[in-house]
């Protein structure tokens, strides 16, 4: 999980073609993002072009790669994290109008046999539903570094101190493994 | 962990640096300095070394929410999408534009004269709506296979809403996957013959151009897909209710069936007085010189049906909702099933006239306000589509007609 040390030239989107080096270099990381944050293609796509048009019509103010990867990946989550409480809000309302019964939520990993299947959706289930019950803070600290964002990449897209990054992440850490681990013993229960 | 914090002594590292020390996040005498008193305490090399164990955990965990790599849809593609929402914009803030190029002026101004993008937005909108088309005959056998899309019928369409229209609605209606076999790297600037080894197709090139434009090309391969559409009867019980639409009946047929589509590699062709990279790390050649014209060359997509149900269904489905959007119901209703006649969204301010190359029907399109024009034709299974600034109809037939 290194971070981008690639020494290209800098990338601004003062013009065409470097918006489009841009977008080429970082489209990958930012729909991954959005897609281990909302598990859904589709709505990654969405969130991944508007995360890119925003860049284009405002670009930020960065002076090196770092920042513009930190704003991106920036972006790419809160965008993600309004869709998943929108999404929220709306399961809550129509589970409570008796329309639906659930919204699906599948792994995106391909397995070889139907079991194997099931097994890897009930756990990637089980662990967006333990991400979703984290403050937004912690989600935010997690999704970054699980893409490969460095400490001061993650101290620039959240705004805190990069010394306070391990800090924050190991707390994360522990709250998101004791929340998975108490989940798992009461789904056995 | 929380017990052996309690007895630790001031010395001790706390569980941010040894976070730091495990992401190899600390300079290297803190390294080392930590490295030195773990070796001496076993309290914290135990929490460093659970630490790292459960790290690992939950960073697996993470991963494996996905995406896989071969799941990241196609960038070029993603690319192509984008650039014609940016275009988009230009048409409907073009009051801001002059603001915006006293501070971008090499992209504002760029994006003025490029102001064609309402026609890669048709023709995706049209590609959509070729996914709509059954083959007859396989209708019988509840597969679809190949198809041809015979003739293009322009509708007058807001192209501001019109595609995410579609797509949003398509995703109320179900669940869409897509694949994406995506080009190699190497192909990122791809020679003529490169482009002639990866697609499936003859590659054609017109033998004339329109006035002004470079004869230097500069191809983008666009990937081939693979996705699937499953009819959600949850997801439409929502969606009617959240509309207000009651007493709507879902036909059983639509029960789960399951819609694939393939859409095989495709090519699009910018021609200008000089493409070059700019830079030994640029990745993308930069185009310059002569009238900006384009060409693009795209496989009709193959759609099969499984389950009972046909395409059919679910478009008759879709037109029997008294609230779908007049835009799709327009299009939807202009599908000649029978004779493969294709709906082409245009805006409203866009003339469009039928025409026959190579005996082959298609549309010239023309936007006398923004002095651009194209055509869109089939031939052989490949929908072919030019675009360049100039609305001159001779010069833009001649041009499709030399095709060869």
């Amino acid at each position: 999980m290194s971070s981008d040390t690639r020494t290209t030239q800098l990338i601004t989107a003062s013009d065409e073609q470097s918006f489009e080096a841009t977008f080429k270099r970082y489209y990958p990381l930012v729909y991954q993002l959005a897609c281990r944050c909302t598990g859904r293609r589709d709505e990654a796509e969405d969130i991944a072009q508007e995360v890119f048009l925003r860049f284009y019509r405002m670009p930020p103010h960065a002076t090196s790669e770092r920042e513009q990867r930190a704003w991106l990946c920036k972006v790419a989550t809160n965008l993600s994290l309004n869709a998943l409480r929108t999404r929220q809000r709306r399961t809550l309302h129509e589970e409570q109008a008796g329309e639906i019964n659930r919204q699906e939520m599948s792994g995106d990993v391909a397995h070889s046999s139907p079991e194997q299947q099931v097994i890897a959706e009930e756990q990637a289930a089980n662990t967006r539903a333990v991400l979703a019950e984290l403050p937004e803070r912690q989600q935010t600290y997690l999704l970054l570094r699980s893409v490969g964002l460095s400490y001061a990449e993650i101290a620039l897209a959240t705004g805190v101190a990069q010394a306070s990054v391990g800090a924050l992440l190991a707390r994360a850490e522990r709250e998101f493994r004791r929340r998975y681990h108490e989940r798992a013993i009461a789904t056995k229960e | 962990m929380n017990e052996r914090s309690q007895q630790k002594n001031s010395q001790c590292l706390d569980m941010g640096l040894l976070a730091s020390l495990r992401d190899d996040e600390l300079t290297a005498d803190e390294t080392a300095q930590a490295r030195a008193h773990l070796a001496l305490c076993p309290d914290c090399a135990a929490d460093e070394r659970a630490m790292t164990v459960a790290s690992q955990e939950i960073y697996d965990l993470l991963a494996e929410l996905g995406p896989q790599v071969s799941e990241i849809p196609d960038t070029a593609t993603a690319f192509v999408s984008i650039q014609s929402k940016l275009d988009r914009d230009t048409e409907k803030y073009p009051a801001i534009l002059p603001a915006l190029a006293a501070n971008r002026p090499l992209y504002a101004q760029r994006n003025r004269r490029r102001r064609y993008g309402w026609m890669a937005t048709a023709v995706a909108a049209a590609l959509i709506a070729l996914l709509l088309v059954p083959n007859a005959g396989a209708l019988a056998s509840q597969f679809l296979a190949l198809f041809h899309a015979q003739q293009f019928q322009p509708v007058t369409v807001d192209p501001q809403n019109f595609s995410s229209d579609l797509i949003s609605y398509m995703r109320d209606f179900g669940d869409i996957q897509v694949q994406y076999n995506r080009v190699p790297d190497s192909l990122n600037n791809p020679t003529q013959a490169q482009v002639e080894q990866w697609i499936h197709f003859p590659l054609l090139l017109p033998k004339h151009l329109p006035q002004g434009v470079g004869h230097t090309m500069d191809f983008t391969l666009i990937s081939s897909a693979e996705g699937t559409f499953t009819f959600d009867v949850a997801k439409v019980q929502a969606y009617l209710a959240q509309s207000g639409q009651k007493g709507i009946r879902i036909p059983s047929e639509l029960v789960g069936a399951t819609f694939s589509i393939t859409s095989d590699t495709a090519v699009v062709i910018h021609y200008a007085g000089d493409c070059r990279l700019q830079s030994a790390t640029a990745t993308s050649l930069f185009c310059t010189g002569g009238t900006p014209f384009y060409a693009a060359e795209i496989p009709s997509p193959v759609v099969q049906a499984t389950g009972k149900a046909s395409l059919k269904d679910l478009r008759d489905f879709l037109l029997s909702l008294p609230r779908l959007a007049p835009e799709i119901r327009a299009m939807l209703q202009q599908l000649d099933l029978q004779n493969g006649i294709v709906p082409l969204p245009i805006p409203p301010e866009v003339a469009a006239q039928q025409i026959s190359v190579h005996g082959a029907p298609g549309v010239l399109l023309a936007d006398n306000s923004l002095k651009v024009g194209g055509a869109v034709w089939q031939a052989d299974g490949i929908i072919y589509m030019i675009a360049s600034v100039t609305t001159n109809s001779t010069d833009l037939l001649a041009t499709a007609n030399s095709f060869s």
